[in-house]
């Protein structure tokens, strides 16, 4: 007996014993562990309040719809969309020093989701260079979400693209159960999180062109001024209600 | 003294038969992503690399099995072996559930073979086995989402400046738009690289295979992994940039239309080659520099 394990000893050391011993537990039982817990805990999708097709419906403060033109030729993803709660709708910045109109508009994106086996929507960092934009700086800004009191102030991502001969800026972010991201990866990891049994997400983005490097700033601030505007509706009526959401930002959701 | 301490023969056969039983082990595990790897290999050139890294990591054991023996001989196994494997398997586990990350998912893979190496021979043996890591680390096929994402600033500036390149050769004109480059030349006009997913940031990875793999030919101190890694990147990046020249040099003048594979190949050959070229006259050149009293002199021969 002592030389039978002084032989198993020999081919097989200690280290490499426990090694082996480890990695045998891990595929005989961690496949199917994984699998239960996947199962276990499998998250449901939750329909959106109300069709973001009413959207065009909603007022905002500073600015006025504007009937639909050609979103400044934005791809708009909507061949690569993947969910049918979609809506693009152009607007109009009242306050604008310009009167023209090209120097007002600001276009918004809607996008809601909820499949817990999406991988996160496109983003248009990457998206928009497939169709011919030229991408030359990402940033992030704050925004403060518009009027509310004790609103938070949330950041999100800017991005610069080069288009026809002009600038265009995009701000986006992601709303996801109750939270808000400027990031896809940290949004993916939040989705993972276990807890939540209802998952969903949305991104409201918002696109202005300039045409002077000088213009730029207004630009970035009429995408600023819209985002924070519409979150607030999109928030209160058109995603799904959250008890948590409630508190963590109180008189916003 | 040397040769003294080389493992022999049936110690070798001991040490390949725990490797080769400790690897089985971690199939059911990485089966079926096997499989999902291997058809994204087989099919995606932009992935094509890891055909050759099976060979790569055998040419370099052979390259090094002297080193490999005497580690294999001085020391014994670590228990920091197992420590490495729980880590990687709790990196598969947590990317599995709660959270589905193909990519990092399919990394975990690396230090569970680090824990396998570090059981069976040590610190010393992970040490020579860090280059076969690293191969196997940029053969994992890296996501679409993951790639484009990490690209876009490699790809916008080698556009750029390809486009550029190319519109002061005589008679041509090159005009860039987003990821498209397009030229007009003796009244003919069309674009370049059409079809290329990456037509900016093709086949990094190969060329840094390539590095890691010329790097790893000879054992070295870690000063000089050091850097070379941080050659490689720049290395890396002028043979991405040489690459897409060569592929516009070959379609416009080449007049090849653009559905032709000719621009392609002529551009994926000349790059890999410039590439070791390049990246093996730097290596060879850090080799002739060592560190005296902690500095770095270069020394005749």
């Amino acid at each position: 007996m002592t030389r039978r394990l002084e032989t198993v000893g020999r081919y097989f050391p200690v280290p490499v014993l426990a090694a082996g011993i480890v990695l045998l537990a891990a595929s005989l039982g961690l496949p199917s562990m994984l699998n239960w817990l996947d199962i276990r805990f499998e998250k449901k999708p939750i329909e959106i309040r109300k069709t973001l097709m009413n959207f065009e419906f909603e007022n905002f403060a500073s600015f006025s719809p504007v009937p639909q033109t050609d979103h400044f030729n934005v791809p708009a993803e909507v061949p690569g969309i993947e969910t049918d709660e979609w809506i693009h709708l152009t607007y109009d910045f009242n306050t604008a020093a310009s009167t023209r109109p090209r120097d007002r508009q600001v276009l918004l994106l809607l996008s809601y989701y909820s499949d817990p086996r999406d991988k996160v929507s496109h983003t248009p960092e990457v998206c928009y260079r497939q169709a011919g934009w030229t991408l030359n700086d990402i940033s992030a800004v704050t925004v403060a979400v518009g009027g509310l009191t004790g609103a938070p102030v949330i950041q999100a991502r800017l991005l610069d693209f080069e288009h026809d001969g002009s600038g265009v800026v995009v701000l986006y972010i992601f709303v996801s159960n109750g939270r808000f991201y400027a990031d896809r990866e940290r949004m993916r990891l939040a989705i993972g999180m276990p807890g939540d049994r209802h998952v969903y997400y949305a991104k409201i983005e918002t696109v202005a062109r300039f045409f002077k490097p000088q213009d730029r700033e207004a630009a970035v601030e009429r995408c600023r001024r819209l985002l924070a505007e519409a979150i607030v509706p999109m928030v209160q009526r058109y995603l799904p209600e959250d008890e948590r959401a409630r508190d963590r930002y109180p008189g916003l959701f | 003294m040397i040769q003294a301490n080389l493992l022999n023969k049936h110690a070798g056969r001991i040490v390949l038969s725990q490797l080769l039983v400790l690897l089985a082990l971690m199939v059911p595990l990485f089966a079926g992503m096997s499989v999902g790897m291997a058809g994204v290999i087989v099919s995606d050139y932009e992935a094509s690399h890891a055909l050759a890294v099976p060979s790569m990591v055998l040419l370099l054991c052979w390259l090094c099995r002297a080193d490999i023996s005497i580690a294999l001989a001085a020391q014994r196994g670590s228990y920091w072996g197992v420590a490495f494997i729980l880590l990687g398997l709790l990196m598969y586990a947590m990317l599995s559930w709660p959270f589905a990350f193909g990519y990092p998912k399919r990394l975990s893979l690396i230090p569970l073979i680090a824990g396998v190496i570090l059981a069976i021979g040590g610190w010393r043996l992970l040490r020579l086995s860090v280059v076969m890591l690293l191969l196997v680390a940029v053969a994992i096929p890296i996501g679409t989402r993951y790639y484009a994402f990490a690209v876009i600033k490699p790809e916008t500036m080698t556009l750029a400046i390809c486009a550029r390149l190319l519109d002061v050769l005589p008679g041509v004109m090159v005009a860039g738009k987003g990821l498209d480059l397009t030229y007009v030349y003796q009244g003919a006009e069309g674009p370049i690289a059409l079809g290329e997913p990456f037509r900016g940031a093709s086949m990094l990875l190969a060329y840094l295979t390539l590095c890691i793999f010329v790097a790893g030919a000879r054992i070295r101190p870690w000063w000089q992994l050091v850097v070379l890694a941080g050659i490689a990147i720049p290395v890396v990046l002028f043979c991405n940039l040489l690459r897409l020249f060569v592929f516009g040099l070959v379609t416009i003048y080449g007049a090849t239309g653009s559905v032709s594979t000719a621009p392609r190949v002529a551009a994926t050959i000349i790059s890999l080659v410039f590439c070791y070229i390049l990246f093996g006259l730097l290596t060879w050149s850090l080799g002739q520099v060592i560190v005296v009293d902690g500095q770095a002199s270069s020394v005749e021969g």
